[in-house]
């Protein structure tokens, strides 16, 4: 079963997302802690879309297509901002004390993290992001 | 969406919050929090009971008020986090530097 939405990418509507993306794992049958990890990897990697991809410019879109295959299910993010490939890995700092821990590059390793398989493809002028996860 | 609502209950500070942490929402909760501290408050309890989803951007503004109440010896303490938020704090291990409890017995 195929579901899938068009969003104007600004961050208001990263709720609205995070519906149709865990709605439609649920009606495929994946287990509440999977859909808890694909809700978190969307929404950072829609939010770096808004934030990076678009960098602020007006009239962006969002594309979710969300597939199962019975084994896996698959949400593919598409836009049309500049190249950006969420896949490169940050290294965020996990074990530092709290007067050295860094902010950045958490959002990316959380992607990486709650997946199973991270595919980025440049097309059309397009990003194309895909995300695994394994329904049970 | 999100709603917070601020109380004092014994000297802490407490600042209720409910809905959806994300990037949308995160600066909100960041506002509250520098209104606490600029009203002098130095022990700061986030309630997150009625918080069903954290994202890095609610992390971040966790961390930035830790840093800054740690230097003049204040805290914030995480409270009653549901299974699918504690995830995300270990995950990113801020299980490790934040006092992290169930409900009011921790504190």
């Amino acid at each position: 079963m195929n579901q899938q939405g068009v969003f104007p990418a600004v961050t208001e509507i990263l709720p609205d997302i995070a519906e149709l993306v865990t709605a439609a794992a649920r009606s495929c049958g994946m287990i509440d802690a999977h859909v808890a990890q694909l809700e978190l990897a969307v929404d950072e990697a829609c939010t770096n879309i808004i934030q990076y991809a678009y960098a602020g410019r007006d009239g962006g879109k969002i594309e979710i297509l969300c597939e199962d295959d019975r084994e896996d299910f698959l949400v593919a993010i598409r836009d049309n901002g500049v190249p950006f490939d969420q896949t490169q890995p940050t290294e965020p700092d996990l074990d530092s004390p709290i007067e050295e821990r860094q902010i950045g590059g958490l959002g990316r390793f959380f992607m990486r993290k709650c997946v199973d398989d991270l595919t980025y493809l440049r097309e059309n002028d397009h990003n194309v992001l895909i995300l695994r996860k394994r329904i049970r | 969406m999100i709603e917070c609502t601020t109380t004092k209950e014994s000297g802490l500070a407490r600042l209720n919050i409910k809905g959806r942490i994300d990037t949308n929402t995160a600066p909100q909760v960041q506002k509250e929090l520098d209104d606490l501290i600029a009203a002098g408050e130095q022990k700061i309890v986030l309630n997150l009971e009625e918080v069903h989803y954290v994202s890095s951007a609610a992390l971040r503004v966790f961390l930035v008020t830790q840093k800054q109440l740690k230097r003049s010896g204040g805290e914030v303490i995480l409270c009653g986090a549901a299974p699918s938020v504690m995830e995300v704090f270990k995950l990113s291990g801020f299980d490790q530097i934040f006092r992290v409890v169930k409900g009011e017995e921790g504190m």
